[in-house]
């Protein structure tokens, strides 16, 4: 390696002289001899190595500080301004092949270390973040700290050797330079303010502040405009508001009158399912029907606000209730006359019943009216023969009046009949007795209304003998009563034969040896029976000639109590007299065989006489009227 | 930044009494009119890209001239300026520096 070579002092020549001395350095001018500008080498730390025999073993920094102001009286009043330079001669970055030990060692191991650090410094401020910077982990980064900073000039000189055995540290130089290259920086004039330059800077603010107090005051102009058009919006919003409360007030209403609506209809539908439903309920059950539909007219009257349609409503209802309870009313009125009808039967049935029971005893009775009846006939022919229109008038009514009490009469004495045969029953011998006599008795009833039927056909024959002459047509009518009468008779006659025969059944039973009355006891009912055909025919022309006086009815009474008396008596004195019936009997049976006609004609006179001599015996009274 | 970085060597031969025959195994390419990339012959693949370059034969003060010449003056007219040398130890940092 060469020596330095030898030295040129550069003559800079400065813009204008400084007017004031340094602070660090007593010096003067530039154009002093430089040999004092260098005596800061001097102290250059230099030591020798392996590959330098004057090796820099140290960092220099040389560092210039210029203060300068304007030239000229007319500028005092301007800044000064301060300045630094920084001349730095960094010591040689060592491979660890240079040294390995003694003095020269620690030397090259802090040498590297401020140099990495300047490298470290370097690259942070490349990346450009707003991350730490390590200035104060060495000595010359601190001191760089203004300069590296951003707000100085720097130039960056690196020196390289072409020799190959430093190819190493070649290469870190120029990654260096490479890494620095990419800093930014910003220079900027750096100011000293004296006093007349701080009352300048002042002045300067006051205008800035004035300049600044107009413009607020224009903002402020600005933004009560803005505040009054905020007041308008906020107007049109409380209007908006008022508008938007309104319209739902609306909205509610109309949801609310909608939902009246709904439940009116949901109503109505109910009324028709309810309707369309009820009738069925009602035919099944009658009673509960009509309460429902109360209760549910009761709902609707709550509910619905026309009371109108409601009143309607519940008429027609109520008349469909009432129709309905009308048909109810008809099943039931239905059902009860079905009873009553049932109840009119069996009523009926046994009115029948009683009826029959009746019948059977009018029979008998007719026998008795008719003997009472014949017994009055006598006393009245001379009055017929003059009136015989009138008389028959009156005969029709007396004969609707007079069966009545004839028969009031004769069920009295047919109680008192029956009272005496019960009282006669004490003992069977006895009974039988009693049974015989009971038989007698008929006997001569029957005998007395054949009696009977003889003289009403005798005042027949005098009344037809009578009307033959004026009227003929007459007679024929009167015929046909006649036979009308007849068969009335002989149905009787029937049923006495069927009597007789139930009697005989009886009688055969309880006595074999009584067969013999049989006989004589049918004998009797013939007879019986022809004296009663005889005594209807009779009865039907007294009915005809009857008069209608209330003295006819009195003696006609009078005549059938006087007969039930004289019935008592003979019936005593024919228990002394047994034999005198049978022959009158027999006399009479032999009658019916004969023709009508020819035995009026031929025995005429025998019945006249038998006639009065039994009317003598049995009724002296009659005799005595004659 | 203004920074600039200058290289400089000399065609003299290694101290080494081994080589006969000195060789250039460091290239400067030139082409581009901005900045000028130095790289090696063993290494193709890193380049340095450096502001400029100067050659061995030019002097130290034509060095000042271009590179501190400015600092100077701009450290008179109230800006801060640094000048610093970086380089292997041997590699003539001191001459460059005596020179301002």
């Amino acid at each position: 390696m060469d020596l330095p070579s030898p030295f040129i002092s550069p003559r800079p020549k400065p813009p204008c002289t400084p007017s004031k001395p340094l602070a660090t350095l007593p010096t003067c001018p530039l154009r002093s001899p430089p040999r004092k500008t260098f005596s800061p080498w001097e102290h250059r730390h230099v030591g020798s190595t392996n590959f330098n025999l004057l090796s820099s073993r140290s960092h220099t920094i040389f560092s210039l500080t210029i203060e300068s102001s304007p030239c000229g009286e007319n500028n005092e009043g301007e800044a000064i301004t301060l300045s630094q330079l920084n001349l730095i001669d960094l010591a040689g970055s060592e491979s660890s092949r240079a040294e390995t030990t003694g003095m020269r060692r620690r030397e090259g191991s802090y040498i590297n270390k401020s140099l990495l650090t300047l490298g470290t410094v370097i690259s942070k401020l490349t990346e450009g973040k707003a991350s730490h910077i390590p200035y104060r982990d060495s000595k010359l980064t601190r001191l760089l700290q203004s300069s590296l900073s951003g707000h100085g000039r720097i130039s960056l000189i690196c020196t390289v050797t072409p020799s190959s055995s430093n190819a190493e540290e070649t290469h870190n130089t120029l990654k260096f330079a490479h890494r620095a290259k990419h800093i930014e920086i910003q220079a900027a004039q750096n100011t000293i303010i004296d006093e007349k330059s701080l009352i300048k800077k002042y002045q300067h603010e006051i205008q800035f502040l004035k300049e600044e107090l107009e413009q607020m005051r224009q903002g402020i102009v600005s933004v009560q405009s803005k505040e009054t058009v905020e007041v308008d919006f906020v107007l049109l919003k409380q209007k908006l508001e008022d508008g938007q409360v309104k319209l739902q007030s609306r909205l509610e209403e109309e949801e609310e009158a909608k939902a009246a609506l709904l439940g009116r209809i949901q109503r109505l539908t109910k009324l028709i399912l309810v309707s369309t439903k009820a009738p069925h309920t009602t035919r099944f059950s009658n009673r509960p029907g009509p309460r429902r539909r109360h209760s549910f007219g009761e709902e609707e009257l709550a509910y619905l606000p026309y009371k109108r349609r409601d009143l309607i409503s519940d008429d027609e209802n109520t008349d469909l209730h009432v129709n309905l309870e009308g048909n109810a009313e008809t099943a039931d009125d239905s059902f009860k006359e079905e009873k009553k009808r049932k109840k009119h039967g069996l009523l009926n049935w046994l009115k029948i019943w009683k009826r029959d029971t009746r019948l059977s005893a009018l029979s008998g009775t007719s026998e008795k009216s008719c003997g009472a009846k014949s017994v009055s006939t006598p006393s009245t022919p001379q009055a017929e023969t003059g009136n015989n229109a009138e008389s028959r008038h009156f005969h029709s009514l007396p004969a609707q009046s007079s069966p009545s009490a004839d028969l009031v009469s004769v069920a009295r004495e047919v109680k008192e009949i029956y009272e005496d045969s019960l009282l006669g029953q004490e003992t069977p011998l006895v009974s039988v007795k009693s049974i015989d006599e009971i038989d007698l008795l008929r006997e001569q009833q029957e005998i007395l209304s054949g009696e009977v039927a003889l003289h009403s056909s005798a005042l027949k024959r005098l009344s037809q003998e009578a009307a033959r002459n004026p009227q003929k047509d007459q007679i024929h009518v009167e015929m046909e009563r006649l036979k009308d009468e007849i068969k009335a008779k002989k149905e009787q006659i029937d049923l006495l034969e069927r009597k007789i025969a139930d009697s005989f059944i009886v009688k055969n039973k309880l006595d074999e040896s009584g067969v013999s009355l049989s006989l004589t006891e049918l004998m009797t009912q013939l007879n019986e029976k022809s004296f009663e055909l005889e005594v209807k025919t009779a009865d039907n022309h007294i009915i005809q000639q009857q008069l209608s006086q209330k003295i006819h009815e009195c003696e006609s009474l009078q005549e059938t109590i006087g007969s039930l008396k004289h019935q008592l008596a003979d019936a005593l004195e024919l228990r002394n007299l047994s034999p005198q019936p049978f022959s009158v009997t027999k006399d009479y049976h032999g009658e019916p065989h004969h023709d009508k006609e020819s035995a009026m004609i031929t025995n005429t006179n025998e019945k006249i006489l038998l006639q009065e001599q039994l009317l003598c015996l049995l009724f002296p009274t009659i005799r005595q009227a004659r | 930044m203004d920074s600039k970085q200058f290289d400089r060597w000399s065609r003299e031969t290694n101290p080494e009494p081994g080589a006969s025959i000195t060789v250039e195994w460091v290239s400067v390419n030139r082409e581009i009119s901005d900045d000028v990339t130095v790289s090696f012959l063993d290494q193709s693949s890193s380049r340095y890209l450096v502001d400029y370059c100067y050659k061995e034969d030019e002097d130290n003060e034509l060095i000042y001239t271009r590179e501190v010449k400015p600092h100077v003056s701009a450290a008179f007219e109230g800006h801060n300026s640094t000048v610093i040398e970086h380089g292997a130890g041997g590699s003539e940092k001191i001459h460059v520096n005596q020179a301002t």
